[in-house]
């Protein structure tokens, strides 16, 4: 208590009250960030976990999967860079709705999935968006967070990625439960892509950058 | 983007912790575990432990990750924490090739374990991001970490697949040995690109983030330094952060320093 007052009298108050303010607003758009990160992080975690069932009820078997499995991990290295650099021109922000965008028609393409081989292009398609977007993120959410304070709030970015393949599952089971058709299933994480996508773009980027 | 040594010592560490997430995440484990340490069992109970007790691990894990992160920001050691979970999930990891068939206990506990290992240590090494390069390149390393992740992962994983497609060619009995043999490349993998990291672990980053990142928005890049000393006495009690928090969600009256 002691020291408060005497920082406070060192300091005097209007500064404090300034520099509140400014850390509350700079704040207010790393949570908005955060929920939008969340939204569309769970889509993108959804897609991965359930191209595994659908692969498997389309009648791949293990090793056309683990196939699938490295045409993404191989994709997503000259992908990710590519992201990096167009990342530095356009900012992040642009390169993470470039990736949504595939997503958006990774879904489409999906519902009327009728050949195999098109489930290794999804596997391509996918390789391409996922390690742009999650790098993009990663370096607009450093953008954003308080110098010193990099850890506490990675870990908040951590956890909302824990969390996430919460709302997609469910929601496609729901939505393919109510049409009686697992294709609108799919089609309804379009929600979350689009909902992410529209809370990003409520962030304000240039306020953050460093 | 100019290369230090430093910076690839990071990007590296992508390229070491991605071939758990492959090879034994997403790949070996959850089949493995069916296959082999659930034997002679009844393999719907075992099943639901394990995803219970994956389940646990992940909301445990979840909730202490702002905590320890905070943890780590305030000791300004975030280095040491990485390599804490690091060694973790490097030692967690390997003891699972050790594991016997049927003992499916042991094999979800270290699991989980390991996954503690992982995750943890992805915390520390995310918010190293900004010690590592100046603000234009934050993109392309970030980017770069992740590309040579999948790069490294997946390379690791397609040896793999061959050796448990064909044990002979590399010497291994079956199947099954060139599993726990995956297991325990996947921990030295791991263990040895991490060790480009590695240089100053020991030593406080007491680095002003201003020095990398010269424009910061003023009043939030204080220097760590001043903020290491300055919160030097919270360092033991561990529940400094606590009413920190309420100043985030928008709790404009509280004077900053008085919620330290």
């Amino acid at each position: 208590m002691a020291t408060w007052v005497s920082q406070n009298l060192s300091r005097g108050s209007g500064t404090l009250v300034w520099h509140n303010l400014h850390e509350v607003r700079q704040l207010r758009n790393v949570w908005l960030f955060l929920i939008a990160y969340w939204l569309y992080i769970d889509g993108v975690d959804t897609v991965v976990r359930m191209a595994v069932d659908y692969g498997l009820s389309l009648g791949f078997d293990h090793k056309s999967l683990l196939m699938a499995l490295l045409i993404t991990q191989f994709t997503g290295f000259p992908a990710a860079i590519a992201f990096g650099y167009q990342g530095t021109r356009f900012g992040p922000r642009a390169g993470i709705l470039i990736g949504l965008m595939i997503y958006l028609v990774v879904t489409v393409r999906a519902s009327v999935m009728t050949s195999p081989g098109e489930f290794f292009l999804l596997a391509f398609a996918i390789g391409l968006a996922q390690g742009g977007i999650q790098a993009l993120s990663r370096s607009l959410c450093a953008r954003m967070i308080p110098g010193n304070r990099t850890a506490e709030f990675f870990g908040f970015y951590n956890m909302l990625g824990k969390f996430a393949a919460v709302i997609g599952p469910v929601m496609m089971g729901w939505v393919g439960a109510l049409s009686a058709s697992p294709r609108t299933g799919i089609l309804s994480l379009q929600f979350l892509f689009v909902a992410g996508a529209l809370v990003l773009l409520k962030v304000e980027v240039g306020r953050c950058r460093v | 983007m100019r290369h230090t040594r430093e910076k690839w010592g990071w990007v590296f560490y992508d390229w070491a912790n991605s071939a758990f997430a492959t090879t034994v995440m997403a790949g070996f484990f959850p089949v493995y575990f069916k296959a082999y340490w659930n034997t002679g069992l009844d393999p719907t109970e075992s099943t639901f432990c394990l995803g219970l007790a994956n389940s646990v691990a992940s909301l445990l894990f979840a909730l202490l990750a702002p905590v320890l992160g905070a943890m780590a920001d305030c000791m300004c050691r975030r280095k040491a924490m990485l390599f804490v979970f690091a060694c973790l999930g490097w030692v967690m990891t390997g003891g699972l090739c050790l594991v016997a068939e049927g003992d499916w206990m042991l094999a979800v506990m270290l699991y989980i374990l390991a996954v503690i290992g992982f995750s943890g240590s992805n915390i520390f090494y995310d918010s190293l991001l900004l010690f590592i390069c100046t603000s234009d390149e934050l993109d392309c390393t970030s980017a770069f970490g992740f590309a040579f992740g999948c790069l490294g992962s997946g390379l690791l994983f397609a040896c793999n697949i061959l050796m448990v497609l064909h044990p002979g060619w590399f010497g291994l009995a079956d199947g099954d040995a060139a599993v726990r043999m995956s297991f325990l490349m996947v921990a030295v993998w791991w263990l040895v690109f991490s060790l480009p990291l590695a240089p100053g672990v020991f030593a406080a980053a007491r680095r002003d983030v201003r020095q990398t990142h010269p424009s910061a928005v003023e009043p939030l890049w204080e220097p760590c330094e001043a903020q290491c000393a300055e919160r030097g006495g919270c360092r033991a009690s561990g529940a400094y952060w606590l009413p920190r928090w309420r100043v985030d969600f928008g709790d404009l009256g509280v004077p900053k320093s008085f919620t330290r």
